[in-house]
């Protein structure tokens, strides 16, 4: 009878372990099992340098989606959003690429519009910027002043 | 100095385009830019037009060739954002005047020191009614700066609604600066801003 007893409670302790070990995996891995809530929006931009997939997507610095996939197609950069489904873009919102501080990693801030049309899932956002290319803009001053 | 002279040269990219620009490979927002631009270059190349004393003059004939290509009741309207929607009818008429007075103010006054520069079209992207054009300034010594052109086809023509300079786009640029405004005052608040600027820069010429 003692020796049931004591089987019970390492079964409950390791089924223990287990859902736990399962509740981490699905946390981390950011698997999602119940249904999606969010919908794809694409952007065009003309580079994309130093975007990466999972980045962040940012509303007033606040986080609304990530970066699920990015294609070449047609030489340029086309950028899959997956936006929260209670956040409505309007087609004038812009997305840009930023730095965070001066050297941080990249990650997309959109800019909400005015228009009364909102994006529908899959639709493209037309106005988009690309990142600032700061070691470019450096050169240009740089050789400037030499030439100057 | 130096950077003096290359922002005049960005802002002369904006408005002109160079008149051997080859048109073998652009679709009709392309061409009607470039046909824009050309206009715009011979106002700034005309012989009769040069000289300090006919900078106003100049300025004006300029405005009225390169003006109907730029939307800027749509510039207006993406530049206020969100705070678009919220606006009447009148509100929204004085601040396309607002807008457009910027703009005029802010680009038009650059271009005095047109120098030849050369602008060479890069590429043409038409999507529906967007169409996206890009093209590259060169300065005299030779540096490039990428300006690209966002076009919208409003019933039947194509217009200007955004400039994006090396990457920084002119109506976002406004937008996050009236945004800032507007998020801590009054819409009111922002137009006297506005206003009193103009005043400002006004009798700064003067």
């Amino acid at each position: 009878m003692k020796k049931f007893d004591v089987e019970i409670i390492v079964g409950i302790f390791v089924l223990c372990g287990l859902l736990c070990l399962g509740y981490m995996s699905v946390r981390l891995g950011k698997i999602n099992l119940i249904g999606n809530h969010h919908y794809p929006v694409n952007a065009v931009f003309s580079s994309v340098k130093g975007l990466k997939k999972d980045t962040v997507v940012e509303i007033s610095g606040v986080e609304v989606g990530k970066v699920e996939d990015i294609k070449l197609i047609d030489y340029q950069a086309v950028v899959t959003l997956l936006i929260q489904d209670d956040i409505k873009l309007q087609e004038d919102a812009i997305a840009s690429i930023r730095t965070k501080g001066l050297l941080g990693e990249k990650y997309v801030e959109i800019t909400p519009g005015g228009s009364d049309t909102l994006i529908k899932p899959g639709d493209s956002l037309h106005q988009t910027e690309p990142p600032i290319d700061i070691e470019k803009l450096i050169g240009n001053f740089v050789f400037g002043k030499v030439k100057e | 100095m130096k950077s003096r002279r290359i922002l005049s040269a960005l802002c002369i990219g904006v408005f002109c385009f160079l008149g051997t620009t080859t048109l073998s490979h652009a679709g009709e927002p392309g061409k009607l830019l470039m046909e824009t631009i050309d206009k715009g270059l011979v106002v700034l190349k005309d012989p009769s037009l040069k000289g300090d004393e006919k900078i106003q003059e100049r300025r004006q004939k300029l405005w009225k060739e390169i003006s109907p290509i730029f939307n800027f009741e749509e510039m207006s309207k993406r530049a206020l954002g969100q705070h678009w929607k919220n606006r009447t009818p009148d509100e929204r008429k004085e601040f396309v005047e607002l807008f457009t007075n910027i703009m005029k103010d802010a680009y038009i006054g650059k271009t005095d020191t047109y120098s030849g520069e050369k602008i060479v079209l890069i590429g043409e992207k038409q999507d529906n009614h967007y169409a996206t054009i890009q093209t590259k300034l060169i300065t005299n010594k030779n540096t490039e700066v990428s300006v690209e052109y966002n076009m919208l086809n409003n019933p039947g023509e194509w217009k200007i609604y955004d400039v994006i300079i090396e990457g920084v786009s002119l109506v976002n640029n406004y937008r996050s600066q009236f945004n800032n405004i507007l998020i801590k005052s009054s819409y009111k608040e922002l137009v006297q801003k506005i206003k009193e600027k103009k005043g400002k820069e006004e009798t700064a010429k003067k």
